[in-house]
């Protein structure tokens, strides 16, 4: 009775596998009917897209990988011939094979020759595929082997153009153990195909990402991926590379230990006498346990300069190197930072993450492409701040926004833990303009105030860039707002370490008066009008906020000479899920102060959407133009 | 015997190491003292020259030219903050020069100091092209180093270097370029001093060799490029025509044989190339020319492989077509052939894009140009210009971005510099028509507009349109309206849409340019002046400004009897803006010429400033609402 049992659990489970597998359908075959004219704008569309990874292992030959690439493009415009040059998402060793088709408007199909593309893939990394005109479609088969150990990887699907068919294949033998996960909307299945076995994952009509810049500070950063842009990352196991423990750590906790034990341990050789006596310099008549610490990191930050992390393979800490040449990459900076503050008396931590924007945090995964950026944790007076030693001018505490409020793995205990809060997890620009009615050329005063975000990114901006001067860059800030305000003055306040920045700039307003018999009219556009007009690229564009960002305009009038004033609106706001807007006006004796707040908030919407907020957005225009009618 | 020989050996190392230790030690001194001159107002910048020479021994041989130049700079390191000096980068170019020896040594404060190794030196090619590039670290890199960096190029091919300037990234306290040439040759070289420095020069003979020294003190850093659209103008330099071969500086007219000579196989007609000329004679329905330019940009995508010699030199026409992508220099050689399969007679025109560098006349020599293009001529009539890189234009208007560039164009025996100018078919017109409305429904102003581009600003218009991938065609035209022309527009109908000419209808809204004064009226500010030719960003600028031909004319058409105050009279020697009143409707005609004039010059600066008030024009209503 019990072999039974066990007999019929055993034809289960194998019902169940044969059930749970299937045999993957070749994508030419999975294609339905593409409407090709409604990607004209983009120029090429991918018909399908895919990517097969064969993994193979051999306790002689060791590890080698096949990478497949199978790729129908059309080529709709002139706009799109510029992707007939593939730039591959990486780099995937030799290129054995290039079987590439190119099908002319007249179905005329030329086999293109590999060897010329082999040749210039070799030295260029790039596939140059000939002959690609308007019309056309190209067939790509590619095919690449790499010998080095393949451990885990991640596959983001979508493309600078769209796709409308993507999938991800990753299949071997009985040798391949994996684990792997799906994000956005990729759905996933197991497959065998004759011996081999493993997973695919794939989605469909991909538009390409587009990012958000704030031109106000002239800062700009692009928010490309978030936790779910369409992607597959995955993990291989039982591999036998026993001297890499690189490759063998699995689970946080592995991941920690080995991080901490092959990388962050100061070698046996190094001399942390050196690095307390370079401590105690450095701190020397420090008053606070924050100045201390922040002395430290400002140190690090201003004398170290950071390398890329290349290989970490054969990767051996020397602290005392790193000390000799100054230079180092992110471990070894982290590692000098951490042991500073050790000898100055802390107890710091290392964290390590990944941004949003590169696909964020994953605590339920454990993989190495998790721990992009490493930091240390100090805490002062129980309050956690972050040393971040990548930007130089940000204080203690201080770390860019699209690091807040994501997880971190704490590589001195393997768990999982929340980002220290930001000092702020906003960005902060307010300006206040000061105008005299009477001035006879309209000569005002603006102060900028770049708080939060914006004041550690400007300020850390200001520090690395000193050959743009001041002028320049604030006579594109007018610009960007007026063609009518004329630069005529810029000076910098503060913008000291942990500072907001400020920055006074004197300007000419051009189109500011009309007089008419006895009355006069001033008009002030709002300086922040650009973002919402720009918000129309949104209507085909994903749009992306990373941040709640807030501008402030203060615009103060003195009334001298104007006993009646007569302002064209009244208090009031706006608010929806996209902005809040608030206008207030107060008019006293000797002034008129108009006050104006936009908060665009944090946002991550699909193309088209922003339509929903048209009416809101014209409204905001409309009423936060300011008129203003006085008379003598 | 052979003990005496080793022995007059170690005896002159020693005697020669003695003299280099002593040399540097001599020379560590000099620049030490020369320490003491450095201004209080440079003493924040991260890294200054303290001294800086480049010394040009230019040899005549059988074989070809050859040009020997040494670079040896001194830096001190102020800030470490950016860190610009820590990574060396030094160039070479390997279609023309090789990077023969690189020397480094770093002081430090305490009287140390550190020797580059050879083995320290990392070369890597760039791919796709004809630069190498070395790279070493400075260690020890912190305030108060100073750093030698010593390179000595061996150029082979010395007709295409010509240029030596005084600025650099980093402002010099002492800057030299020594000029050194066997007495037979005659060269023509010579200084422009655009930026007025003060330089010294000197002349010896000895042995043979002339040597000009050019010395001068405090030199600014060069500015980004970029803002100046002229630099060669502007930034001081020394230029040399060094002839390829022989002891005399060729002429324009030789530099031109040479480069065709070099490069004369490219140009061969082969069956491929006679076949898709034909092709193109049998397909064409108008101007054969039009439609082979049609025909190359649709075939040749821009797709540049500079390895080697093809930096300069372009694949032949039939390679060229096989690929299917080819360079500027590239597609220019797929042009003229197949322009020659059907007998038309073309050329190719070396130029530099603006903001480059261009050669100064009285120098002949190939140095600075960095684009192809293909020249035309007919009979006596100017010389007809098409750039086959600008994918979104046709043949009449790809060579508006070139407009004031100077064109070496490359002709057999009579290869001549010419300054690209426009054709008589050149347009650059904006013409906006507003009609001003209340809506009845909520009672705020709106307007009615159109606006039609036509020529280089059609272009500007469908180019970035197309280069944007990203961007519908309505959502682009809004935020170039927006950025060209102050108009917010809520809706948009594309009219027309081509790279001669875009039309555009939109629906804005106009309320924020009603003045409730007296019986009402409007700011006449939106269309603002077209940005891209009224704006030069002047405060920015080292050098010449150069405005285009410009015309646009802005009508407002109002449901009242309008009267019209309209600004101070604007009429310039280069720009005139005039306004008419009609019953209904008042008109402002903008008219620009084009010129090339000193940024400080104060015409110039009157008309930026005073452009700006052009929008201070307000229509008043005669009769009330």
């Amino acid at each position: 009775m019990r072999s039974l049992v066990a007999a019929v659990c055993l034809c289960t489970l194998l019902l169940i596998s044969c059930v749970d597998e299937k045999t993957p359908v070749p994508i030419e075959q999975t294609a339905a009917p593409v409407q090709l004219n409604r990607f004209g704008k983009y120029g090429a569309v991918y018909e399908y897209d895919e990517y097969r990874i064969n993994p193979r292992f051999s306790p002689d030959e060791g590890c080698s990988t096949f990478f497949h690439i199978n790729q129908k493009l059309h080529i709709l415009t002139q706009r799109g011939v510029k992707y007939g040059t593939l730039s591959l998402p990486y780099q995937q060793g030799v290129l054995m094979s290039a079987d590439i088709k190119v099908i002319d408007k007249t179905g005329d199909e030329q086999q293109i020759d590999p060897l010329p593309i082999k040749k210039k893939y070799k030295r260029s990394r790039k596939i140059i595929i000939p002959r690609v005109e308007p019309g056309c479609q190209i067939l790509i088969r590619l095919t690449f082997r790499d010998e080095s150990p393949l451990f885990n990887f991640e596959h983001f699907f979508n493309k600078d153009i769209p796709v409308i068919n993507a999938r991800f294949l990753l299949a071997g033998d009985a040798d391949l153990k994996y684990i792997h996960k799906t994000y956005g909307n990729v759905t996933g299945s197991k497959i065998r195909s004759g011996a081999d076995s493993g997973f695919e994952a794939s989605c469909s009509n991909l538009l390409p990402v587009q990012g958000f810049g704030f031109p106000e500070a002239d800062i700009h950063y692009s928010m490309w991926f978030n936790k779910q842009s369409p992607r597959v990352v995955a993990r291989l196991k039982r591999l036998n590379f026993r001297h890499m423990k690189l490759f063998k750590a699995h689970g946080w906790e592995e991941l920690a230990k080995v991080t901490r034990e092959s990388f962050m341990s100061p070698s046996i050789f190094s001399s942390i006498s050196r690095i307390e006596a370079l401590t105690s310099d450095v701190i020397k008549n420090a008053k606070t346990e924050f100045e201390k610490a922040d002395r430290i990191l400002a140190h690090v930050q201003n004398n170290y300069t950071l390398e890329s992390i290349g290989n970490l393979a054969g990767f051996t800490m020397n602290t005392d190197r790193v000390l000799n040449k100054k230079r180092g990459n992110q471990i070894e900076i982290c590692v000098i930072l951490k042991q500073m503050l050790i000898a100055a008396g802390f107890s710091p931590r290392v964290y390590a993450t990944r941004p949003n924007a590169d696909g964020g945090f994953d605590p339920e995964f454990p993989s190495w492409f998790n721990l992009v950026y490493d930091f240390v944790v100090v805490k002062i007076d129980g309050k956690d701040h972050v040393g971040y030693f990548y930007i130089p001018g940000l204080q203690l505490g201080e770390y860019p926004f699209y690091l807040a409020g994501e997880k971190a793995l704490d590589i001195d205990t393997g768990t999982i833990v929340d980002m220290p809060p930001a000092p702020f997890d906003n960005a902060v620009y307010s300006s206040t303009v000061h105008l005299p009615l009477d001035s006879p050329d309209h000569l005002g005063d603006w102060q900028f105030n770049y708080g939060n975000h914006l004041g550690v990114l400007l300020r850390s901006d200001m520090v690395q860039q000193s050959k743009v001067t001041l002028k320049e860059r604030f006579k594109r800030v007018l610009d960007n707002y007026d063609e009518q305000l004329e630069l005529v003055s810029a000076a910098l306040e503060n913008g000291n370490r942990g500072e907001a920045i400020e920055v006074k700039v004197g300007f000419k307003y051009h189109d500011f008066e009309t007089r008419h018999t006895k009355r006069t009219h001033f008009s002030l556009k709002p300086f922040f009008k650009k973002y919402l007009t720009d918000f129309e690229k949104y209507t085909r564009q994903s749009y992306t906020n990373p941040v709640d960002f807030t501008i402030r305009e203060t615009v103060v009038i003195d009334r001298n000479g104007y006993p009646e004033v007569k302002v064209n609106f009244a208090s009031q706001n706006i608010y929806n899920s996209l902005f809040d807007a608030e206008f207030e006006q107060v008019i006293d004796e000797n002034t008129i102060t108009l006050k104006r707040r936009l908060t665009l908030k944090k946002a991550n919407l699909a193309p088209g959407d922003i339509h929903a907020f048209k009416d809101s957005i014209h409204e905001l225009n409309r009423i936060s133009e300011s008129h203003i009618i006085a008379s003598r | 015997m052979r003990k005496l020989t080793i022995h007059i050996v170690l005896l002159a190392i020693i005697l020669t190491s003695s003299a280099c230790v002593q040399h540097t030690e001599t020379r560590l001194s000099q620049i030490g003292d020369k320490l003491t001159d450095l201004p209080s107002s440079w003493q924040d910048i991260p890294v200054v020259l303290i001294d800086s020479k480049t010394d040009l021994e230019f040899e005549i041989r059988s074989s070809g030219n050859r040009l020997i130049k040494t670079r040896t700079d001194w830096y001190r390191v102020n800030r470490r903050n950016p860190n610009y000096m820590e990574n060396v980068e030094r160039y070479e170019v390997n279609s023309y020069e090789k990077l023969v020896e690189i020397k480094a040594r770093a002081y430090y404060p305490d009287n140390s100091s550190w020797t580059l190794q050879p083995q320290d030196i990392r070369r890597r090619k760039i791919p796709l092209s004809n630069l190498v590039i070395h790279r070493f670290d400075i260690p020890g890199y912190d305030p108060g180093v100073l750093i030698m960096v010593q390179t000595r190029h061996r150029i082979f091919h010395p007709e295409f270097t010509g240029m030596f300037l005084f600025g650099d990234d980093h402002p010099a306290l002492s800057r030299t370029i020594a000029l050194s040439y066997p007495v037979e040759a005659d060269l023509k070289f010579g200084i422009e001093n655009g930026q007025d420095l003060t330089i010294n020069e000197s002349t010896i003979t000895q042995n043979g060799t002339h040597t000009h020294k050019y010395h001068s003190k405090m030199v600014t850093d060069r500015w980004p490029r970029s803002k100046s659209p002229f630099p060669e103008q502007y930034y001081s330099a020394l230029h040399v025509s060094f002839p390829p071969s022989g002891s005399r500086s060729y002429t324009w007219q030789e530099l031109g044989n040479h480069y065709l000579d070099l490069s004369k196989q490219a140009f061969a007609l082969s069956e491929p190339i006679k076949l898709l000329g034909k092709q193109i004679q049998n397909t064409a329905s108008g101007d054969i020319v039009d439609h082979a330019f049609d025909t190359i940009v649709k075939k040749i995508r821009y797709q540049g492989d500079w390895d080697g010699r093809y930096a300069f030199f372009p694949r032949d026409a039939s390679t060229i077509l096989q690929h299917g992508y080819g360079d500027c220099k590239e597609i220019s050689t797929i042009l003229k052939a197949t322009l020659a399969s059907n007998h038309i007679p073309s050329s190719l025109a070396l130029v530099s894009t603006r903001n480059y560098f261009q050669p100064i006349e009285a120098y002949p020599h190939l140095d600075g140009f960095n684009h192809t293009i293909l020249a035309q001529k007919l009979g006596n009539a100017p010389y007809r210009f098409l750039d086959g890189t600008w994918s979104w234009a046709h043949a009449g208007n790809s060579y508006y971005h070139l407009i004031g560039r100077t064109a070496f164009v490359l002709e057999k025996d009579r290869s001549v510099l010419v300054t690209i100018a426009p054709d008589k078919d050149f347009k650059n017109e904006i013409t906006t028509r507003s009609t001003i409305f209340q809506n009845p429904s909520d009672g705020l102003w709106k307007c009615h507009g159109r606006i039609d581009l036509v020529g280089k600003p059609a272009l500007r218009f469908y180019s970035q349109l197309n280069w944007r991938d990203t961007l519908d065609n309505d959502a682009f035209a809004k935020t170039f309206l927006l950025n060209n022309l102050g108009v917010d527009a809520s809706a948009i109908t594309l009219v027309e849409l081509s790279s001669q000419r875009v039309m555009i209808d939109y629906i804005s809204l106009f309320q924020e340019s009603y003045l409730s004064l007296g019986n009402g009226g409007f700011k006449l500010s939106v269309p603002n002046l077209y940005k891209q030719e009224i704006h030069t960003g002047l405060t920015d600028k080292r050098g010449p400004v150069q405005l285009s031909r410009f015309r646009q004319t802005d009508q407002w058409e109002f449901s009242f009897p309008a009267s019209l105050s309209e600004p101070d009279t604007f009429d310039m020697p280069f720009a005139r803006c005039t306004w008419n009143t009609e019953t209904e409707s008042v008109k402002r005609t903008y008219r620009q010429n084009s010129i090339v004039i000193p940024s400080d010059d104060f015409q110039l600066k009157k008309w930026n400033a005073s452009h700006k008030a052009l929008v201070k024009a307000r229509a008043w209503n005669q009769e009330g609402k």
